[in-house]
Parts: structure tokens; C-alpha cells; sequence
């Protein structure tokens, strides 16, 4: 009303007040101004209501007006949409990209609400996020944040934590609004099913609205789960086992497949076929030797691209180190004998001696007469993937009962005093650890004469998958291997010095330590995987080189912003799945690879229930989306028309030349 | 002389002294003055020869040509007579507009009479003043005297104006007081209705006056000045109008002429004089129409 009265004020108040005048006789005066006004009366009289409407139209438009019915009459809604954005929703389903039909579906609910209805937007993918703390009249950006909204490659965060969120922002509603959760997904058995079940379990009455957007319950896809190398940490030249894990799920009873599994080692490429179990899952393992060069060793794994071809490859960064590093615990060097020695001429080992433990972590640790209360380290140890070996107190030893049989038990130490001597035999001939060795030079070993061992119950009870490498004649073993965790124990059942053990005197000695350690290693000791869309990478920054100088770059070599943290880099965002490097200039710091999350491969859709009713799959059609914003026309793109029109038509009529009165004749 | 009239300065004499009010303004007088009047009087004379009516003196049958043609003939004779000369003087409110002159209608017209009158009696005329507005206001009758004219000159000086104008009205009401038919010399801004001035005028010319119509304007009157808005109020009524002046200028102009041209016609029509003037121009050559 204000706005349409504008124009008069404004007149009323523009007008200038008139200069006074005597004269003779105004009878002529006002018979033309009587004249004119009959000409101009009329011109701004329209004038006045075309710039009234003007302004009316404008203010009109602002108010957002619409025509359509409502069913609610004035009841206010007020929803919340959660839109599933992780890496499934790419697939395409019915020749259309589930995220597509997802966008739509959610841009037609919230075209849906009213101007003064309250909505917020939620997505599931990496880190899970909210565009308000509580639904806001704000549809205009969240139809913005949706427009910008795109599939991550990346597993759900917290789904269950977000939807109990969106549960709360529904509460406490006043009695004439109507509260509404809407999920929009695919509904991902592995990332889904769980999250809604505790959800509906514990928030039975949440008004939740399910719409399912993949058209198949099970969509066949193919995925490369795994890609290891044994060992995690090479050193050039040496042997490297690649296992490749890939998995399969088939939409339905079929044909068992044959998969190519290709593996790109630099400029090497070897393929091989797999053929995955029932289950589905399946293995390739190939045999490469890491390079001469110590660096780090980008390993690329994939098969044949399918409809969901995100997870078809796999990246792995395989770390080559010309030297390994190495811890000897011991108080005193001369009780480790001549195994220090060894240790200190093994070529591909940095080692170092250390009166106990330290908080750096190390590729072996050879640990001299260790008590029962070091086990939980030693375990510790072993479970970051790492070799321990054990040179036990020959005396008396407290901590391979333990870590080998799992319990409290000491070992008791045997000593030759009437002159004889124990001698030892190979058991694994097979193991890699003899493989370089000739059977004559082995003998050779195994009649060296040995004056003190652990006896008793020592080997008695042994670990699965333990292996004795070597034993004594009466049985009881002198070198064993057992798998723990992901790394390798080791116990050395054999004296140290030479007055007990005349294998100091034997060059064999060295060798043999040095194969042992190098094939004790596993697939333990790699770093963490890196999944798209949940880490971020880090870089520790190195003590010669200034952080500002580093930079982050992508396979294609486009450089990624870093957000400096203490002494290490960041990447300022998670990353999509690729090989990412860390550079000072052209020295390569670090290469990092990032992988698809495995857990979305599994495109297998389950049918939500919510109050008895299945949410049935979303059928993809236009009509419909248009039909869910129908019964709501929006009126100010009119109003702004109609103002156009207005002032267009007022400009034509102010420029159009005023004409005066004429005279009449008599 | 104490209080001497100064409304007729000895320029304007000076430049006077060679006009003589017009012959042709010749009227019958009651006394025989110095002009031929052509009227029917008692002189020798004679001028021609008329059809009697009943009621007509048969002494002035012609009894010579009765017998003759067997029809009544009337003889009629030239005499003399005074020319005498009527001054009617707009003293409304709309003559004291001054806009572009430098004297006012009032004070023009005021002087244009001083010098007619001063004219009249110099030629032994008789003149009379009527200043009117909605009424007579003053009244001289006529003389031919220098006292007489001194009271004229007098009350010319001293006219101021009044309230609005009706002139219709002031020569309706001067009717009875002419004797006989005369000049009759209408100095105004003719800011009336013209059919009433017309109806007026006709009375006046039924009785054979000679009408001479004076129509005093000021040039501001003619062409509006100025762009800016204006209230213009009428200086008799009160009545305002606001409007631009440059944007009615062309049609008031056009209409200011239509009028004067109407004005004009009517005069023309009738046999009376009308002379327009401006205050910003000379009155003088007004005199040269008039002598002719």
C-alpha cells in the first residue's frame, strides 16, 4: 500500500511552489490553462496510475506471491532433506546417474514448500555436513547448495550421528507445523541399512519419508578391493610379491567371470587372470623386483572398466629403502655377541643400539634378553608390522611364554658342561631364508657346536603358523618364526657369544642373519591406506627443508592448496582417489596414493520400511518431478513482467510531445 | 498658479500645437462653434430635400415642389455647431498593470486624455470626463473653458485605480446625461464582455455618435514572460490560475490577437475608431489618426 502511494507523495512534494503574479485580467489565462488541462489531464492522470502500479507490481513481486492450492491450508512445514551423496550414488541405474535422479527429487520437494515453510539440507558423504544448524525459510540456498551438491568418491561419515541429528532439528515443533525427514539415497545395504534401523529403533515416531532412487536392488559391478606387497618395505632389487584382491558382485546367478587383472609398475604392465570365487572375491598375485632406485614405487592395479568404474583400479605407494632400519636393545653391547656384529655389517641395515625401547618405530628390533613385562611392547611392535627378534636370557627367560603361548610361564636355560655340544638341523629347507645358501654350507652350519639353549618346554606350544627354521637334534627348536599380528617374531635360541656358540666363527653367520631378517618381513609395516572423500594428506616436514617451499600436486600435475599444522603439511580438503606428490622444488619428498572406498562397491540397494510401508523405488520421470511442484504457481516472474511493461509503456508516454492549446476560433 | 495641474507638460503642448481635433469628428453642437456641422439646423443653408412624416413642421414644406410632383418634400439646412467630445476613462483596477512599460495603463491613459481634452478646448470644443470603473466615478460635464479644462487635467492627475471594470455598464448610465450626440472617446483596456460593450456601443450610435475607442494595453499583456511556474492573480476579481507562461504563451498570444482583431472588426463594422496602443510606444501618432 505504501508502495502504490509513493508516487503521489512523491508528487505532492516534488511540486514547486509557483511565483505570484498581478495581472490585468486572467479570464484568457484560465480559459487556456482550462483548455490544457482537458489536453494533460488525462496524459497524467494515466501517468499516475501506471506509475502507482509500478510500484504496487514491484513491491508486490517481493512479497514472493503464488497461485495454487494448498493443502495444508496455513499449517507451516518444516523439513529436512538428507541427500545421499557418497560414491554409489555415480552409479548409473537405469541409464541415469543416480545422483542426477537424487538432485531432481530433492529440488522438487523443496520447490515444494511454501515461501515461509523451513527447510535444511544434509549430505552423508566424507564428512557429513549441514547448511543450517536448524531449518531455515531459506529455500533459495539451499536450492543453491543443492545446484552445487556432486557425488563424492567417498564412504558415508557418521550416518547414524547425522540422521539423529536431523531427527532433533524436527522436534519441539509448535502445533500447527509439520515436521518432515526426507532421505534421499540409494540405500547402500553396507552404509545404509544400519544407520535407519537405529534410527527407526529409536525415534519410532520420526517422520520419515524414504525415497529410493536405485532402480536395482543389485547392480553388478567389479572392484579392486586390495592391492599389498610382501614385503611392505623393499629394498631395491630385492623380491616383491603384488597381491591384487578384486571382488565381483553379480546382479544375479550367472556364468562365473573371468577378470583381467592388470598391474602397471612403472613402464611394466603384466595382466593375469582371475576367476573369483562364489563368494566372489578373488586373488592375482604377480612377482616383480623393486628398483634399483630408492624411492618411493607407485604400484597401479585395475581391471576392465564397468558402469560404476570409480572402483576398477587401485593404487599403492611401495616405499624402496636402501637401508632398513634397525634397533638392538641391549644395556651392554657385548651381550648381544657377535649378532650385534652381524647386524652392524648387514649392508641393507642402519642399526643402532639402544640400552631400551624408544618411541621411534623401526623395521626390525632385536631385542637382547627381553623380560616378561617388555611383551606388551614387543606385541605393539608386532602389530604395526614389524620384525622383533628375541635373544632370550639362557638362563632363565620370562617373555617368549607369553608372546608365544600366551601365558605366564619362564623358560629354564640348558648349559653343556661334560664336554658335549648340541648341534642343529634345518627343518624349512623350502624357506626362502636357505634359499641362497648350498645344502654343503648349511651342514656345515649345523655341525658348529652350541654349548647353552632355552630347554625344557620351550617349542613345545607354538603359534599357527609358526615355522621352525632350524632345530636342534634332540628337537627342541633353535630358530623359529612366528606370524604375529602383521609383523614376524623371531626367537633366537642360541647363544650370542662365541665361547657358547662357535657360529661366531662361521662367515655363514652374517648371510644367514641377513636372509632371515629380509624374508621375515611381510605385508606389515605399510603405511595406511588413504581413502577419497575421509583423510586428508599429510606430509611431516622435513628438517632441511622450509614448509613454504613444498608444494602439493595431482597426477596431472595442478598444484592443491595445504594448511600448515605444527610440523607437518595438510591438505586443506580430502582428495579424490589418485597419486599425489609431495615436491620441494623437483626433489620428490613423498608420493601418497588415495583410494576409492571399498565399502561403496557393494551396490547392493535394500527396500527401506518406514511405518509399515516400503519405500518402493523412485521411477525417473519428469512429468512426475513437475507434477510434485504442481498446485503452486509462483507469480512474481509476472509481477516483474508487468512492471516491465509499466515502466516501458510510462517512459513512451512522458517522451511523447506535450501539445498546447490551441485558440479556438469563434 | 498653486496646485497647477502637471499631468500635460509644455513638451506635450509643444508637440500638440500643430493637431487640431478631426473635422470629420464634427457632431451637432447646441451652440453654433466653429465648426460646419452636417446636421439639419436653421441656417440658409440648404442641403436637401426629404419625404414628409407626419409630425414634421409643415413649415418646412416645400410647397413649390408639392404642387409639382403632387408629393410632400421636406427642406432641410445645414448650420453650425460646437464639436463636443465625450471622455470615457477606465479607472479599473486592470488599468493600474504595469509589466514591461515604464508608466501603468492608468497613468498612459490618464495622459492621452489630458492631451485630448487639452486639444478639444483649444479648438473651443467642449469636453466632458467620465472616469468609471463599475460606476461612473467622476464626472465633468462639458465645458470649453481653461477652468474647465484645469479640473479636468485635475482629476486626470489624480485617477487612481479601482475596482473592476464595467463599462457596458458606465455608458449605459453616461446615456442620459448626453444631451446630444457627440465624440465619444473610450480610453479603457476593454477587459469586458464585448456583446455588452457591443449592446452599449449601440445605443451611442443609434443617436449618431461617433465612437473612438482607445484600447490602452501593456506589452506584458500581449506575450506572456517568463518559464518558470506562475500564479497569476487577476488584479480586479482576486482570481488566480497557475500555470507556465512559456507553455501557453503561443495560444494566449494568438488568442490576444483573435480578440484585438475581433475588437477591431466590431469597430470597423459599426463606424467607430479603434486604435490600439501599447504603453511602451508614444501616443502622439495616435493624433495623426485622429486629425485625419
Amino acid at each position: 500500500m505504501g508502495a502504490a502511494v509513493l508516487p503521489l507523495a512523491v508528487h505532492l512534494l516534488s511540486r514547486s511552489r509557483p511565483k505570484q503574479r498581478l495581472f490585468s485580467s486572467v479570464t484568457l489565462l484560465q480559459e487556456l490553462v482550462r483548455l490544457q488541462m482537458r489536453r494533460t489531464r488525462p496524459r497524467d492522470r494515466i501517468l499516475l496510475l501506471l506509475r502507482t502500479l509500478l510500484c504496487a507490481c514491484l513491491a508486490a513481486a517481493f512479497l514472493q506471491p503464488y497461485w495454487g492450492n494448498d493443502e495444508e491450508g496455513d499449517a507451516k512445514r518444516v523439513m529436512v532433506v538428507v541427500l545421499d551423496n557418497t560414491a554409489s550414488m555415480a552409479a548409473a541405474d537405469a541409464q541415469v546417474v543416480r545422483m542426477n535422479r537424487a538432485v531432481e527429487l530433492a529440488h522438487a520437494e523443496v520447490k515444494s514448500l511454501a515461501p515461509a515453510d523451513r527447510v535444511n539440507f544434509m549430505t552423508t558423504a566424507g564428512f557429513s555436513t549441514s547448511l543450517f544448524d536448524a531449518p531455515e525459510s531459506a529455500q533459495a540456498m539451499v536450492l543453491r547448495e543443492l545446484a552445487d551438491t556432486t557425488c563424492q568418491p567417498a564412504a558415508a561419515g557418521a550416518v547414524a550421528e547425522l540422521l539423529e541429528s536431523a531427527a532433533q532439528q524436527l522436534e519441539h515443533l509448535q502445533e500447527y507445523q509439520k515436521g518432515e525427514l526426507v532421505l534421499i539415497s540409494d540405500f547402500q545395504r553396507t552404509t545404509m541399512e544400519k544407520p535407519l534401523a537405529e534410527l527407526l529403533k529409536k525415534r519410532p515416531n520420526t517422520p520419515l519419508r524414504c525415497l529410493n532412487v536405485a532402480q536395482t536392488p543389485v547392480q553388478e559391478n567389479t572392484c579392486v578391493e586390495s592391492l599389498t606387497t610382501t614385503p611392505a618395505k623393499p629394498i631395491p632389487g630385492q623380491e616383491v610379491l603384488v597381491t591384487v584382491g578384486v571382488r565381483h558382485f553379480a546382479a544375479k546367478t550367472q556364468e562365473p567371470v573371468v577378470l583381467n587383472v592388470t598391474l602397471a609398475a612403472g613402464d611394466l604392465r603384466l595382466s593375469q587372470p582371475c576367476r573369483p570365487e562364489p563368494n566372489g572375491q578373488g586373488t592375482v598375485v604377480f612377482s616383480l623386483t623393486a628398483p634399483q632406485d630408492a624411492a618411493d614405487w607407485v604400484l597401479h592395479a585395475y581391471t576392465e572398466k564397468d558402469a560404476f568404474s570409480a572402483d576398477n583400479e587401485r593404487y599403492a605407494v611401495v616405499p624402496v629403502r636402501s637401508k632398513l632400519s634397525c634397533l638392538a636393545i641391549t644395556p651392554d653391547r657385548a651381550r648381544m655377541g657377535f649378532v650385534l656384529r652381524a647386524l652392524e655389517n648387514i649392508p641393507y641395515l642402519q642399526t643402532l643400539q639402544l640400552p631400551a625401547l624408544p618411541d621411534t618405530a623401526a623395521d626390525f628390533v632385536v631385542w637382547q634378553a627381553p623380560a616378561a613385562a617388555d611383551a606388551p611392547a614387543i606385541r605393539a611392535l608386532l602389530k604395526a608390522g614389524g620384525v622383533v627378534v628375541l635373544l632370550p636370557d639362557l638362563q632363565k627367560d620370562t617373555a617368549c611364554a607369553p608372546l608365544l603361548e600366551g601365558c605366564e610361564a619362564a623358560y629354564t636355560g640348558q648349559l653343556k658342561t661334560d664336554g658335549s655340544h648340541w648341534e642343529t638341523e634345518v627343518v624349512a629347507k623350502d624357506d626362502a631364508v636357505f634359499e641362497l645358501f648350498a645344502p654343503s654350507a648349511l651342514h656345515q652350519l649345523q655341525q658348529e657346536a652350541i654349548y647353552a639353549r632355552l630347554g625344557g618346554n620351550f617349542g613345545k606350544s607354538l603359534p599357527v603358523g609358526s615355522s621352525v627354521l632350524l632345530r636342534y637334534t634332540d628337537g627342541v627348536p633353535a630358530l623359529l618364526r612366528c606370524p604375529v599380528g602383521a609383523g614376524s617374531l623371531i626367537v633366537w635360541n642360541m647363544p650370542v657369544t662365541a665361547r657358547d656358540n662357535r657360529w661366531a666363527y662361521s662367515p655363514l653367520c652374517l648371510p644367514l642373519m641377513a636372509e632371515l631378517l629380509l624374508h621375515s618381513r611381510n605385508t606389515g609395516g605399510a603405511e595406511a591406506e588413504l581413502v577419497a572423500g575421509q583423510d586428508y594428506l599429510q606430509l611431516e616436514v622435513p628438517t632441511h627443508v622450509e614448509a613454504q617451499t613444498i608444494r602439493l600436486l595431482d597426477a596431472a600435475g595442478a598444484e592443491l592448496p595445504t594448511v600448515p599444522l605444527r610440523h607437518t603439511l595438510r591438505s586443506q580438503q580430502t582428495v579424490r582417489p589418485g597419486v599425489y606428490r609431495w615436491l620441494a622444488g623437483d626433489e620428490v619428498l613423498k608420493v601418497q596414493a588415495v583410494n576409492f572406498p571399498a565399502e561403496e562397491s557393494a551396490l547392493v540397494s535394500f527396500v527401506p520400511e518406514v511405518a509399515g510401508q516400503a519405500a518402493e523405488p523412485v521411477a525417473f520421470d519428469a512429468q512426475g518431478t513437475a507434477d510434485a511442484a504442481k498446485g503452486r504457481i509462483e507469480l512474481w516472474p509476472w509481477l516483474l513482467a508487468c512492471a516491465m511493461v509499466i515502466f516501458i509503456l510510462e517512459l513512451l508516454l512522458c517522451r511523447s510531445p506535450k501539445t498546447n492549446p490551441t485558440p479556438q476560433t469563434p | 498658479m498653486a496646485d497647477s495641474p502637471s499631468i500635460l507638460t509644455p513638451q506635450d503642448m509643444s508637440r500638440l500645437a500643430n493637431y487640431r481635433f478631426a473635422v470629420r469628428m464634427m457632431v451637432e453642437g447646441w451652440l453654433s462653434g466653429s465648426h460646419r456641422a452636417k446636421g439639419r439646423g436653421s441656417s440658409s443653408d440648404f442641403l436637401e430635400y426629404r419625404a414628409y412624416y407626419p409630425g414634421d413642421d409643415p413649415r418646412l414644406i416645400d410647397w413649390r415642389v408639392f404642387a409639382r410632383s403632387d408629393k410632400m418634400q421636406l427642406k432641410t439646412f445645414e448650420h453650425e455647431s460646437h464639436v463636443e467630445c465625450h471622455i470615457f476613462l477606465d479607472a479599473s483596477a486592470s488599468m493600474g498593470y504595469k509589466e514591461l512599460a515604464p508608466i501603468s495603463k492608468l497613468q498612459y491613459a490618464a495622459h492621452f486624455a489630458a492631451c485630448v481634452a487639452w486639444l478639444v478646448v483649444r479648438g473651443h470644443d467642449r469636453v466632458s470626463l467620465q472616469i468609471f470603473d463599475e460606476k461612473i466615478r467622476s464626472f465633468l460635464p462639458p465645458g470649453s473653458t481653461a477652468t474647465h479644462l484645469n479640473q479636468c487635467l485635475h482629476l486626470l492627475e489624480h485617477v487612481q485605480p479601482g475596482n473592476q471594470t464595467d463599462l457596458p455598464q458606465a455608458l449605459a448610465a453616461s446615456q442620459r446625461l448626453l444631451e446630444r450626440p457627440a465624440t465619444i472617446m473610450v480610453i479603457s483596456d476593454f477587459c469586458c464582455d464585448t456583446d455588452a460593450l457591443l449592446q452599449a456601443f449601440n445605443m451611442y450610435l443609434h443617436r449618431g455618435c461617433k465612437l473612438v475607442l482607445v484600447h490602452v494595453a501593456d506589452p506584458g499583456e500581449l506575450v506572456l514572460s517568463g518559464s518558470a511556474l506562475y500564479r497569476y492573480v487577476d488584479m480586479e476579481t482576486g482570481a488566480a490560475v497557475i500555470c507556465k507562461p512559456d507553455e501557453l504563451n503561443p495560444a494566449y498570444t494568438a488568442m490576444v490577437k483573435q480578440r484585438r482583431a475581433a475588437l477591431q472588426a466590431m469597430a470597423a463594422a459599426r463606424g467607430m475608431l479603434y486604435l490600439p496602443v501599447q504603453t511602451h510606444h508614444s501616443f502622439y501618432p495616435l493624433f495623426d489618426t485622429l486629425a485625419r
